[in-house]
């Protein structure tokens, strides 16, 4: 009876589908692939202590979410083998760099950038099948994003910095130790951290900070021109706060601050300083310091009376720069702070380290740029940092 | 089981506390025979079909139902345009398993139903495209498959022509006689209650009802307490029979007097 | 006698029957044919996405990988292929395929118990519920099961408002329906609200993402998530689907036809809030879907729930999987699919509304 058949696989055709579904997910459960280990390999332990084979020849690196190719280049020098540094707007980022005037061969590079922009803000899986496609001889990546996916599916992923370490300069170290291994030359990375605490070590000894009765209190933030009732307060708790002590200062804000701040709580706040992150350039541009002193609802502030308001070197919207960059800066802010303690030491000590670092001459027009003279120039003691300055004045009264 | 398909005990009902829709009916249903319930607009016929079918509960008294029940609801809307097939098959849920679907053997007892009305070249058509007393076939139809022993008919005649009024009844009277359903059905129409109930309930008020034989019950006197309107009975040959009616005579204002159907005043 | 009085209208009747019956004569082709093409459409988007793979290929690595047994050891495909495929697009597809198989089946069985064609999972406030309980559940860090618990807590909740409130009304009316549905979709929306109001910086952007409805970050955990309640869930409402139909009917019709509807409907209630809570668990609040496929579905193999149902399934499945699709491939920047499907749904929605209209879906 054809016509009962067809009335039963009526009323069953829904479990074919169903059934054939379900056997697909039964794929998932399968372990994963693994990949076969390369006959020739170098071993790399990275930041979260897992061992990783890395194929020889090395192939090169792909940077994935939470790493930034001028970070990777100041510690390990390699631009040659950055296979993929990242979207759209790393390379804007980039380009901002002192490290783009070292090597702007990379900058100029088109293979090493992807036009479109990273999606890793969509979810730490949204790029894993682009990266793939690079082959790279290993990934770099912090704790969580793509690279984690990575690594299960027996990918050589690197964690450069996962988030163990007590403060950033633990962070900051973990990824020199682990990049330098990657290409094979460990020594370099505790080379770049023993200079690193030599700066600092230096700063001390000129400043000597526990003998300052009263450290003066400053405010790191940022104020979008597009809309100023958006600011940001780098919050006693941010990463910024272990570079605060060597200069002698100390963070006049207050609790957990973060994205959503109003004015009144920076009046409140009334610190001596302020320090104005962020870039110069449109969409995402933040006030500096004469807009900034202009702007009347800040009138009422001590530091805006006194002019003591600057545009930070080297500081994006969040991200640190890393060791060869990190101590000027403090060193910077201290001699703003102090004047009185410190000789000028900024511009001498970025060319000499530019120099002896990478065997690169920097300019005085782009010392310039780095310490933005063109918006700092008015603000109270930024004298010292022009190029033509000469301490003398300093020794007028000793006479 | 007892010849009784259907007895009211004191029954009653109220939707608020104040008012009794009605109260301490009495009233006792033979199998196999058709039972009118009479009443003008809002004496609460709808409610007492509804206390029947169960769906809602008595507020006073008792009722006992003997049999399973199927509903023919006044108006029959579907929202989704299902097929007269599919609508047959509706009627053999008691005999499918929870999770199980009617089988080829439900569908050739729906299609044997569908025949049986004389509507089976239907089957196929959309449910919505049927005419009003289409329909109500079809829905007989989905009630005769359910194995039901009382049909319940909310004014079965009500949206219909005139000549479909007929085909209603007539299916109505069969079903009764020649399938042994006990029928149960309200109506606005006194003639159509005369023509096919065997047995009558008038519904006066709160707790005035008269029950009982429809030829007894149906006289001109209570006809107007029912209604408020006088009734004529009238009765004359027709093929060779007797045949009784009844028709209202409405007093129309200024021109003294008209009747509902014959038209105008004859001097 | 009787069958003179209405063969009146027999003349006309066998054109008529012709076009009509042509739904029910293919009536289990279409759903054949759908389930085929929807094992068709998810290998076709295991081809799509930056690391090349061929029809061919992909059909290979998903047949080797859905059978059970060890795979070969000698593959025809390299390992980053298979990589592709097992841990990055095919947990994706399969959430793209199980969240529209749960909306088109959940949207067809809300419309035929609640008599109104014009009614779906987001409408009637499940969708918003369930991302109540969704938010709630990312807000204390809640693990998978308490974020589909949550989820469905909430869902159910807000569909019993939906219900009463409408009832409510006195008269099952649509409109009653639709605007309950309205009001309890704006007040768990509200709460939606100030869960994000009061979340910390650093879950807000992250719970906005999953709001707007996106299948980026799938992966094995999500997928059991989503498909241990859809499937069993499914599978119980497709054994159920029909007595959809004679819930489709009304209360008092079905009761008298010999089924337990209190019973019947608030377990497809449960159902349906299972299903949904965990598509909006894993994939967020994917609007439209659930009231435009059952149309569509109708329009392939009619109003019957037998036939329907798995149609529905199958056609949401296919639906969201091409939008889930286009999001990935030519929308390049990983535009929400919630977003996508919002902007397609809305037309044909407005569409429906004008078309229903004039038809009697607001009676009683």
């Amino acid at each position: 009876m054809p016509k009962t058949i067809e009335h039963t696989v009526g009323q069953l055709t829904w479990l074919g589908p169903f059934l054939c579904i379900g056997f697909v997910i039964l794929a998932l459960i399968r372990p994963s692939p693994k990949f076969p280990i390369p006959n020739h390999y170098r071993r790399v332990v990275d930041a979260s202590g897992a061992p990783v084979r890395v194929a020889l020849p090395f192939r090169g690196a792909a940077l994935t979410w939470g790493i930034s190719a001028p970070e990777y280049i100041e510690d390990t020098r390699a631009p040659g083998v950055l296979i993929h540094g990242g979207g759209a707007a790393a390379r804007k980022w980039f380009a901002r760099q002192v490290i783009s005037w070292i090597y702007p061969k990379v900058l100029k590079d088109d293979k090493v950038w992807d036009p479109k922009p990273t999606a890793y803000a969509h979810g730490p899986y949204a790029e894993v099948e682009k990266l793939m496609a690079f082959n790279p001889g290993a990934y770099l990546g912090i704790g969580g994003g793509p690279a984690t996916l990575l690594k299960r599916a027996g990918l050589p992923a690197l964690c450069v910095r996962c988030g163990r370490g007590k403060n950033w300069d633990d962070e900051i170290f973990a990824t020199a130790r682990v990049m330098t291994a990657l290409l094979g030359d460990p020594q370099q990375g505790e080379r770049l951290i023993a200079d690193y605490l030599q700066t600092f070590k230096d700063l001390e000894n000129e400043l000597r900070p526990s003998t300052i009765p009263e450290w003066p209190g400053v405010l790191i933030m940022g104020s979008m021109t597009r809309n100023r009732n958006h600011l940001y307060v780098k919050s006693v708790l941010n990463s910024y706060r272990i570079y605060l002590p060597p200069a002698a200062v100390r963070n006049a804000s207050k609790g957990w601050t973060g994205e959503r701040q109003d004015a009144e709580r920076i009046l409140a706040m009334d610190p001596d300083y302020i320090f104005l992150v962020g870039v110069k350039e449109p969409p995402f541009a933040t006030q500096g310091p004469k807009e900034f002193m202009k702007d009347p609802r800040w009138r009422g502030l001590k530091a805006v009376r006194e002019k003591r308001v600057y545009r930070m070197p080297g500081s994006g919207p969040g991200g640190l720069a890393g060791l060869i960059f990190q101590p000027m800066w403090v060193r910077w802010m201290a001699e703003i702070v102090h004047p009185d303690r410190l000789q000028p030491k900024v511009r001498k000590m970025l060319r000499d380290r530019l120099l002896h670092q990478f065997g690169y001459h920097i300019t005085d027009d782009r010392i310039d740029a780095q310490l933005h003279l063109d918006e700092n120039r008015d603000s109270a003691g930024y004298k010292r940092f022009t190029r033509d300055y000469r301490p003398v004045e300093k020794k007028e009264p000793a006479k | 089981m007892s010849d009784i398909a259907v007895r009211f005990y004191e029954l009653g009902h109220r939707y608020s506390l104040s008012r009794w829709v009605f109260q301490d009916y009495r009233a006792e249903v033979a199998r196999g025979s058709t039972f009118a319930l009479l009443g003008p607009n809002g004496c609460g016929k709808t409610t007492l079909l509804k206390v029947l079918l169960g769906a809602l509960r008595p507020a006073a008294g008792s009722i006992e139902v003997h049999g399973r029940t199927a509903f023919v609801p006044q108006l029959f809307q579907v929202t989704f345009d299902y097929s007269v097939l599919d609508m047959v098959v509706m009627g053999r849920a008691r005999r499918v398993g929870l999770f199980s679907q009617p089988s080829m053997k439900d569908e050739k007892a729906c299609l044997i139903a569908l025949d049986r009305f004389g509507i089976a070249d239907l089957a196929h058509r959309p449910f919505h495209e049927l005419s009003g007393g289409q329909r109500q076939l079809v829905i007989f139809a989905r009630a005769l498959v359910s194995e039901a022993d009382i049909l319940i008919l909310d004014e079965p005649t009500s949206a219909l022509d005139l000549r479909n009024q007929g085909v209603i009844l007539d299916w109505i009277h069969r079903l009764s006689r020649e399938e042994g359903l006990t029928v149960v059905f309200t109506t606005h129409h006194p003639h159509h209650a005369r023509a096919v109930a065997d047995m009558t309930m008038l519904m006066l008020g709160e707790r005035r009802y008269l029950f009982g034989h429809t030829a007894e019950v149906m006289t001109e006197k209570h006809l107007h307490e029912l209604y408020g309107v006088t009734l004529k009975r009238l009765q004359f040959e027709h093929d060779g029979r007797m045949v009784e009616t009844f028709v209202p005579v409405h007093a129309l204002g200024s021109t003294g007097v008209a009747v509902e159907t014959a038209g105008t005043l004859l001097k | 006698m009787t069958d003179l009085a209405l063969a009146e209208n027999g003349a006309t009747e066998e054109a008529k029957s012709e076009t009509v019956s042509s739904a029910r004569k293919h009536g289990w082709a279409v759903p054949v044919l759908l389930g085929v093409g929807v094992l068709l459409a998810m290998i076709a988007s295991l081809c799509l996405g930056a690391y090349p793979m061929s029809f061919g290929r992909a059909a290979d690595i998903l047949f080797h990988l859905a059978l059970p047994v060890p795979l070969p050891a000698h593959p025809p495909w390299n390992i980053k292929e298979l990589t592709v495929v097992q841990i990055v697009r095919l947990p994706r597809v399969l959430l793209a395929t199980l969240a529209g198989m749960g909306l088109g089946m959940s949207g067809t069985a809300l419309q035929g118990m609640m008599r109104n064609p014009l009614v779906g999972p987001d409408i009637v406030g499940v969708s918003s519920g369930a991302a109540f309980g969704g938010v709630m559940a990312m807000l204390f860090d809640l693990p998978p099961i308490g974020v589909i618990a949550l989820a469905f807590a909430g869902g159910f909740a807000a569909m019993v408002c939906t219900y009463f409130l409408s009832r409510l009304a006195n008269r099952t009316s649509g409109m009653a329906l639709v605007l309950a549905g309205v009001f309890i979709g704006a007040f768990f929306i509200a709460l939606v609200g100030l869960i994000e109001f009061v979340a910390p910086d650093s879950q807000l952007p992250s719970m906005v993402y999953w709001l707007l409805g996106t299948f980026v970050g799938a992966d094995t955990k999500k997928v059991l998530m989503i498909a241990i309640p859809t499937l069993s869930g499914g599978a119980v409402l497709m054994l159920l689907r029909w007595r959809i139909n004679l819930l489709s009917l009304g209360d008092l019709d079905a009761e008298t036809l010999g089924i337990n509807v209190g019973v019947l409907r608030w377990a497809v209630i449960a159902l349906v809030s299972l299903i949904v809570a965990s598509q909006v668990a894993v994939s967020g609040v994917i609007g439209w879907i659930g009231l435009v496929v059952p149309h569509c579905a109708r329009m392939l193999v009619g109003p019957d729930h037998r036939r329907l149902l798995p149609a529905a399934a199958l056609l949401g499945a296919l639906f969201v999987l091409g939008l889930d699709d286009v999001t990935r491939s030519i929308v390049q920047a990983e535009l929400p699919v919630g977003i996508l499907t919002a902007l397609v749904g809305t037309p044909v929605v407005c569409f429906l509304f004008w078309k229903t209209q004039g038809k009697g879906w607001e009676h009683e």
